[in-house]
């Protein structure tokens, strides 16, 4: 097959995991294999943008799809019903390199690929904790509750109270990790590399930005990195999402994240 | 088989679906996607004499009917294209055209001279590009600064020499004019429209702005690129690709109708990877199952109704 990455597939469900957070299954068409940190993007009808999803889960003939409702196109994606169909392209980016011991830190939905991530790990028997930070109760998806390892609240309204970044450097010191890997807001990601640096620990986040074409060709989505002291771009769609969480600028990379 | 061959003052393309600059990288960007020997040319994202690094985020923003884009013309440079990116274009056999941003008349020469001890057959001059500071814009909205550029550029070319015109002017016109006038095979019209993609966020009893501002394309500005090539056809003898919103065949005829002999894809490519190989396709079908031999005679249709 050569041109192998635009797809029609069906939507085998789609339905409410928390507040305005939505959780999608969808046919996995022949062939396609992905690594935690890759995404989808989906196209939206009369729109000009695709939207990308991270992906959750890849087996058995399944790719599941977390997303939270915060702009027209995820709204229409939660309009769609068993038997529909979807298009997508894919499977896009980078992904997450594998650490001896794995601290998986997911903010809100930002969990997507850190949960994708701590499931492959599991399967493969490499030690991995998975700890995830949401707003309030009603944010965590009620579907995968029981499987975080640690779990805060901003409001305390479920087990530990204050932002997931409060509890990093216990995590560490209690897990030992030599591998961090992070996806959620902006400040989270900044915050936690800050922390790792402190402990000297490999760290990697996974940025979410706003895209035209997915495929590295227009470089909307460009962000300014550093590399080996030199300042260069790097299209979040091709060279990311995933980055050595001491190359990012993070001050510079905020917005855009609404579609 | 129908004949879908452009051969017009030295514009000569095997079809005339074309890929606008800035949409379609440099050369295999959507080579998962579609046949890019279909194409009847990929223009280049535009090139200048060194690197650019661009603007900073935040660079696209999405719109009702488009996007607002800025850029700033982020590219590897003619040094690294000529010897990284145009070697994959030939080894491959895609057919294409390089775009040239310059932001001094030297500048544009030198790419020029490049371009043709390099032998490529066909330049596209970005004499329109509204995201960048100097050079560019300023050179395409003034009929005799053009005049003065696509005439210095013609005496270095010798291949199929396209003017980018911008409808950001009163006159666009007196561009063709001059263009036309300077020796230029074809021009391509039109650029982006200025504009300002703007959405603001009510959170937490605050609001919360977005924005690019930059150049306007997609679905939106087709009346606008359609408007442009009518007024240029009533001018010109050298062929007009025309650009601007084209999603479909039916838009394709559309430009044909007004006068078109070639479209460029731009913004749509973003929303259907595949679009361009599929236009060709689609063209082609249309023209044999309804017994139209070649692309004139197609266009002669279009233009009679």
């Amino acid at each position: 097959m050569k041109y192998n990455k635009l797809f029609d597939s069906i939507v085998i469900d789609n339905k409410p995991v928390g507040k305005n957070l939505y959780l999608m299954k969808i046919q996995t068409p022949d062939g396609i294999i992905s690594n935690p940190g890759q995404f989808l993007s989906f196209l939206v009808p009369d729109k000009t943008f695709r939207r990308p999803i991270s992906i959750l889960n890849n087996h058995s003939g399944v790719i599941e799809l977390l997303y939270k409702i915060k702009g027209d196109g995820t709204k229409y994606f939660s309009t769609l019903k068993s038997g529909e169909s979807i298009n997508f392209t894919g499977v896009h980016g980078n992904s997450f390199k594998v650490g001896k011991r794995n601290l998986l830190i997911g903010a809100g939905v930002g969990m997507a690929p850190v949960y994708y991530m701590y499931s492959m790990l599991k399967e493969q028997n490499i030690p991995a904790l998975l700890a995830c930070g949401f707003r309030e109760e009603g944010e965590i998806p009620v579907c995968f509750k029981s499987e975080f390892d640690f779990i805060s609240t901003d409001d305390g309204s479920y087990s530990n109270k204050g932002s997931i970044v409060n509890y990093v450097e216990n995590l560490i010191n209690n897990f030992k990790p030599d591998n961090i890997c992070v996806c959620g807001p902006v400040i989270v990601m900044k915050l936690i590399s800050e922390i790792a640096q402190r402990h000297n620990i490999f760290c990697q986040v996974s940025m979410e930005k706003m895209m035209a074409c997915s495929i590295g060709a227009c470089r909307g989505c460009v962000i300014k990195i550093k590399d080996n002291g030199v300042i260069k771009n790097s299209a979040v769609c091709k060279e990311g999402t995933v980055y050595d969480s001491r190359v990012v600028f993070y001050d510079l990379v905020e917005g855009g994240e609404d579609a | 088989m129908p004949d879908l061959r452009v051969n017009k003052n030295g514009l000569k393309l095997k079809n005339p679906i074309m890929t606008a600059s800035g949409t379609y990288g440099y050369n295999l960007e959507y080579e998962d996607y579609t046949d890019l020997t279909l194409i009847g040319s990929i223009v280049t994202k535009a090139i200048s004499l060194k690197p650019r690094l661009g603007n900073d985020w935040q660079r696209i923003i999405e719109t009702e009917c488009g996007m607002v884009n800025s850029i700033g013309l982020e590219n590897v440079g003619i040094e690294v294209f000529l010897k990284e990116k145009l070697p994959v274009l030939l080894e491959k056999g895609i057919d294409f055209c390089v775009n040239l941003a310059g932001s001094t008349f030297e500048e544009y020469v030198e790419l020029a001279q490049l371009c043709e001890i390099n032998k490529i057959g066909m330049i596209e001059l970005n004499v329109s590009c509204p995201n960048v500071n100097h050079g560019c814009l300023e050179f395409g909205v003034d009929d005799q600064v053009l005049y003065r550029l696509v005439s210095m550029v013609r005496e270095v070319y010798s291949g199929c020499l396209i003017v980018k015109l911008t409808p950001n002017v009163t006159s666009i016109e007196k561009l063709g004019l001059a263009s036309q006038k300077a020796g230029a095979n074809a021009v391509s019209a039109i650029n982006t429209l200025k504009g300002l993609g703007l959405k603001l966020f009510f959170e937490n009893g605050k609001f919360r702005k977005e924005q690019v501002k930059g150049g306007y394309s997609g679905k939106g500005i087709k009346p606008v690129a359609l408007s442009a090539v009518v007024r240029l056809k009533e001018v010109l003898d050298i062929p007009i690709i025309g650009m601007g919103g084209i999603c479909c065949l039916e838009d394709v005829f559309e430009f044909f109708a007004v006068g078109a002999e070639a479209v460029q894809i731009g913004t749509a490519n973003f929303t259907h990877p595949d679009i361009a190989g599929k236009l060709v396709l689609e063209l082609e079908d249309f023209m044999k199952k309804n017994n139209f031999n070649t692309l004139d005679d197609l266009k002669g249709a279009l233009r009679n109704e």
